[in-house]
């Protein structure tokens, strides 16, 4: 069990490897397509094998610290193991998506082996045991999505792509300084030795803190490092703009933050008013730029602004209740940070998959030229119905769920105002997708929809996956509850330090 | 059936949804019949359910954190009656849509059905929980549901369909906010409904506030200004059997039920906040109505009555006393009847006809009377006009408002009487248009027939409930109304039963007078009227020309000076919460759209600026510890 973990990262990294040999022959694009598949198949597979195995540290090479050397370590705790599977699972379907979507655009195997490098990165980040290599993976991911933001090479696709590499490097630059301090205050990267040697808090180190939270912010988009994001989803093709919305950014942004946060540097007082406030002008601003958006995608990705800000808020909430030593809150309020982040993971790559099937048949990604698509498309319409309620927070949905659940948290830890902000936000969301379910789905058909046609049938597959889970996530939330209860746990226990300790780190 | 748990009171119709879900297009027989037979099941459950109260059933959902969330049903005596209410409502209904969905829409049979059926199972469990998370949940859901069957009205019905959601959906947040303010910050505050007893100290407390939530909720919910404006949206495309089914019957039981247990049961109000209940309820009763005179279309008419009636309850529950609480009860329960048994009637006659244009309409009381029959019962009802059921619950709101000590009370009767009225001069026209006058040759229309009997017979039965509460009111507020006394702990329901006037008498009176005036129309010259053709200045003149219809009645209203000018903002929807929100919201996305130039530089020094903010809080303001 242990020796198959550095698989996680090997798979996607050699299929990423072996795609572009492919485009030299004819039979590229269908061989490339086959790969994908199984690439993506064998990763769910895997992800699901460990979402119920126990924690596991590997060095590579056998090169434990004990015998001298610097090694690269991977650690799978339960945080880890939910977020492998989460990122298979959005992989699978954007995979799926893409086999018919992707056909209209050349070089599909050359897209696959961007796919895949953005995978590796991922799931690199997520098992990272030291500092550095999150950073080298985080880097990886980061500079696929440039190109796959660029991919459609049109005038729009190449600016958006230009404003995140610049945006996007700059934040990797802060988080390398980042680095860079702490090496220099603990002469360590393995993020449990860095976490054991910490020396007391000076200003040197808060300025490393401040270096990361601007860093892992512009990764997660909170307001006011979100810039790029507006411009960077839409223009990616849609399976992307999926992925990118879906995991990308809670993994190189949120993910890495409570890594750093709550596993290596110490929780404090300002640390977690500091993500509250993050969480909380995000989740505000976010919406209203999106209410008042026409384009559809767009509007999507100012969504997944707000929806970060919840998680972020969540995480915030329980740092400061982990500090006043209230578990019991802090617990809640990750587990609703976490439920959230997999309901938002589920329905915003459901949502961006609905754009992309609209724009597949229609054309057009404008609100007001799509219209009555349930006529014509009707799979696709109830997705995208099933997804816009459930962001919405609408029971039975699973957005409702978690965003209860962050609520709860938010006013049994004393932030009434908070609390009712969250409320205000949600309220937010329900009318800006009214609006589009309004101009989308109902009414008589328009000009552009009038003579469209349901997409293939591995577009509506991925769709179907995903809208299945909205619905079944939040009322059969009892049954795996202990996945992200697991989660939490590790948070709290700081699992990870004491994983890589106890393996002689 | 004593071994019937509680639970399938719900289950039942969820599943029954979900089958008629599935149900294929072409066998529009086979979900009628799981809707009647499983609507008719619910009616008999709940009736079973008024031998059984007290029982209850429980489920442990989840725990988080040391909250449990679960579904908690107790069969309390109003909750039971609130159900039996919405069970009965709903096998009118499945029988009224027997006839009433067009055929050639078979597609959306299925979906209409099953939306009905989760709606019920929603419904009941918002009425049977004592759970206040569930109850939320149920909430949500009955607005979800009541979105989707507005949104089966095709592509007129959109915009209103958008508007139910949007003010519903902030209502809903509201009651979600309070409920849990209520449990976690209040103390003595829970999940539990029953256990429920905060004295609010001011209305700018904690507890105030979360009154103030609940009201919104509860308010929005039954149509009562502020928060009324979907209900005339919703109209304007929505079928009129969804109408007929949420927004007049399930919304006002589920609004009014909610209002009477937080005003009554939950709080102990403060002076000012009754004052506040009753001068919503009699604003409410006079704007709306005064909207209703006006309209042309007999759907956005009978939508506007929707609201001005829910003032009565609201004036009633403000009063605080136990004859205005009574009166508000059963005003909630005739409503029901007669708003549901109008909106039959106007399907009824869209059915037939092809319109609910009041322009369009006229003379269908020779081809449809029975629809005439219950058309005139259900709104002389509505007008308050004894011996009918309407008159007898307003006549327990006026009396209570007559002894509130209160300067204002003169004028809320006012406002209550003159309302009475006004709905009255525009039943009128309702009937004039619709049923009475001639038909206009100018408008085509299908050839009008009276409507299958799946459709008359709910009308009537409704009409005859009308009747005979009206003549027997001492039956259903010993068992309606008591109920809900029992069950928030309010004595003193034998007294207002007693000091009740008693309509025997007059109703004997009136039927007599009703008889003798018969007799001389068949015996007198009842029958010979000679009818002439119409002259002017010698040239014959078309029928078409000497058309009146009714939708002229009251135009000149509108044209009254100092009136003039609120119409026009009403119709311009300066009052509407909707679009007033809608205004501020939008200047606030301009402003920070503005900010969203696109040009990188700027975006890079946000950064800066976030940067330099967190360095400040990190560093700046000392070490931390």
């Amino acid at each position: 069990m242990i020796n198959i973990l550095p698989l996680l990262v090997a798979i996607p990294l050699g299929a990423a490897f072996l795609l572009p040999l492919l485009e030299k022959f004819p039979a590229g694009p269908r061989l490339s397509r086959t790969l994908a598949v199984i690439t993506s198949a064998a990763l769910m597979a895997l992800s699901l094998l460990f979402l119920t195995a126990d924690n596991i540290t590997y060095w590579m090479g056998g090169w434990t610290p004990d015998s001298g050397a610097l090694g690269i370590c991977l650690v799978l705790d339960h945080l880890s193991a939910f977020m492998l599977a989460l990122v298979a699972l959005v992989t699978l379907v954007a995979t799926l998506f893409s086999l018919s979507y992707m056909k209209r655009y050349t070089a599909e195997p050359l897209y696959y082996c961007l796919f895949f490098l953005m995978v590796t990165g991922m799931n690199g980040v997520i098992l990272a045991g030291d500092i550095f290599n999150l950073y080298v993976f985080l880097e990886v991911a980061a500079i696929a999505s440039y190109s796959l933001v660029a991919f459609g090479c049109g005038s729009e696709e190449l600016e958006a792509s230009f404003k995140y590499l610049v945006l996007g490097t700059v934040g990797s630059v802060f988080i390398l300084l980042g680095i860079a301090i702490v090496y220099n205050q603990t002469g360590q990267l393995n993020l449990a030795a860095i976490a054991n040697t910490l020396p007391q808090q000076n200003a040197a180190l808060s300025m490393a803190a401040a270096f990361f939270l601007v860093g892992f912010s512009l990764k997660a988009a909170m307001v006011p490092f979100h810039a790029w994001l507006p411009d960077a989803h839409p223009s990616a093709p849609a399976p992307i703009s999926a992925m990118l919305s879906g995991i990308l950014i809670k993994v190189l942004g949120i993910y890495a933050l409570v890594r750093v946060f709550f596993d290596t540097l110490e929780m404090s007082q300002q640390f977690a008013y500091i993500l509250i406030t993050l969480g909380a002008v995000s989740m505000v601003i976010g919406v209203f730029l999106a209410v008042g958006q026409w384009d559809f995608k767009r509007l999507l990705a100012y969504h997944s602004i707000s929806q970060m800000g919840y998680v972020v808020l969540a995480f915030g909430v329980a740092g400061e209740m982990l500090l006043t030593q209230k578990f019991n809150i802090a617990s809640l309020a990750l587990l609703g940070g976490l439920f959230h982040l997999f309901n938002h993971a589920v329905f915003k790559s459901l949502l961006f998959l609905c754009s992309g099937a609209a724009e597949y048949a229609t054309g057009t990604r404008l609100l007001k030229k799509l219209g009555g698509l349930k006529h014509r498309m009707p799979v696709t319409s109830s997705c995208l119905r099933i997804a816009a309620l459930s962001i919405s927070g609408v029971p039975p949905f699973n957005g409702f769920w978690s965003k209860l659940i962050i609520i709860i948290a938010t006013i049994q830890a004393g932030h009434l105002w908070l609390g009712a902000m969250t409320v205000l936000v949600s309220f937010m969301t329900l009318l800006s997708f009214i609006k589009v379910q309004r101009y989308i789905v109902d009414g008589d058909p328009s000009v552009s929809v009038s003579s469209a046609k349901e997409v293939p049938f591995s577009m509506c597959l991925a769709m179907v996956i995903l809208a299945i889970i909205c619905i079944g996530a939040g009322i059969l939330l009892p049954l795996y509850q202990k996945i992200f209860s697991d989660g939490a746990q590790s948070v709290i226990t700081e699992q990870f330090t004491q994983l890589v300790r106890l393996a002689g780190g | 059936m004593d071994d019937l748990q509680m639970i399938w009171v719900l289950i039942v119709p969820a599943l029954a949804g979900l089958l008629t879900f599935l149900c294929p297009r072409r066998a529009a027989w086979l979900v009628n019949l799981i809707t009647v037979l499983t609507t008719g099941w619910l009616l008999f459950a709940c009736s079973s359910l008024l031998k059984h109260l007290g029982q209850n059933w429980q489920w442990n959902w989840m725990e988080l954190a040391g909250i449990n969330l679960s579904i908690d049903l107790f069969a309390t005596h109003f909750g039971v009656i609130v159900a039996l209410l919405i069970a009965l409502f709903g096998f009118l209904l499945a029988l009224y849509c027997v006839a009433f969905t067009p055929q050639n829409q078979n597609r959306d049979l299925s979906k209409h059905h099953s939306y009905i059926l989760w709606t019920l199972a929603a419904a009941l469990g918002a009425a049977l929980t004592d759970n206040l998370i569930f109850m939320l949940i149920c909430w949500e859901i009955t607005t979800l549901m009541l979105y989707l069957l507005i949104n089966l009205g095709g592509s007129s019905a959109r915009a209103g369909a958008a508007k139910t959601f949007a003010i519903l959906g902030l209502s809903d947040c509201a009651m979600l906010l309070a409920i849990l303010l209520f449990m976690f910050v209040l103390p003595g505050g829970s999940a539990s409904m029953s256990s429920m007893k905060i004295a609010i100290t001011s209305p700018f407390s904690l507890q105030g506030v979360c009154y103030l939530l609940l009201l919104v909720a509860a308010l929005a919910k039954a149509g009562a200004m502020p928060f009324h404006t979907w209900i005339p949206a919703a109209a304007e495309g929505a079928p009129c059997d969804v109408m007929a089914f949420l927004p007049a019957s399930l919304d006002k039981l589920l609004g009014i039920y909610l209002l009477a247990r937080i005003s009554l049961q939950f709080f102990v109000l403060t002076n000012s906040l009754k004052v506040l209940l009753m001068v919503i309820g009699a604003v409410t009763i006079v704007g709306a109505v005064m909207m209703a005179m006006v309209q042309h279309d007999l759907k956005k008419l009978l939508s506007f009555h929707a609201i001005s009636q829910v003032g009565y309850m609201v004036l009633g529950i403000g009063t605080g006393s136990l004859i205005g609480i009574a009166g508000a009860v059963f005003h909630m329960v005739n409503h029901a009847m007669y708003k549901s048994c109008l909106f039959l009637v106007a399907g009824s006659v869209q059915k037939q006809t092809g319109t609910t244009e009041l322009d369009k309409l006229g003379g269908l009381a020779k081809v449809m009377p029975l629809s005439f029959f219950a058309c005139v019962v259900s709104a002389l009802a509505i007008s308050g006009v004894p011996p009918l059921n309407g008159f007898t619950s307003k006549w327990l709101v006026y009396q209570a408002v007559l002894e509130i000590p209160s300067r204002l009370a003169p004028f809320l009767v006012l406002a209550a009487v003159f309302g009475s009225a006004l709905t009255l001069a525009s039943f009128i026209k309702v009937i004039h248009s619709v049923f009475l006058g001639s038909q206009p040759d100018s408008v085509t229309i299908k050839q009008p027939s009276e409507s299958s009997q799946w459709m008359t017979t709910p009308m009537l039965v409704l009409a005859a409930a009308c009747i005979l509460f009206g003549i027997f009111p001492a039956w259903p507020l010993e068992n309606m109304v008591g109920p809900a006394f029992d069950t928030m702990k309010i004595a003193g329901m034998d007294q207002v039963i007693e000091n009740l006037w008693n309509p025997a008498l007059a109703s004997f009176l009136l039927l007599v007078a009703l008889a003798i005036g018969v007799l001389i129309y068949v015996f007198g010259r009842g029958f010979n009227f000679r009818r002439a053709n119409l002259y002017i200045g010698g040239e014959k003149i078309t029928p078409e020309a000497a058309h009146y219809s009714g939708t002229g009645f009251y135009s000149t209203v509108r044209s009254l000076p100092g009136i003039k000018s609120v119409y026009k903002d009403a119709e311009r929807d300066s009052y509407d919460i909707y679009h007033i929100g809608g205004r501020i919201g939008g200047s606030i996305v301009q402003v920070l759209r503005n900010c969203q130039t696109g040009v990188l530089s700027l975006y890079l020094s946000w950064l800066v600026l976030g940067l330099v903010i967190i360095l400040i809080c990190l560093i700046g303001l000392g070490q931390p510890n």
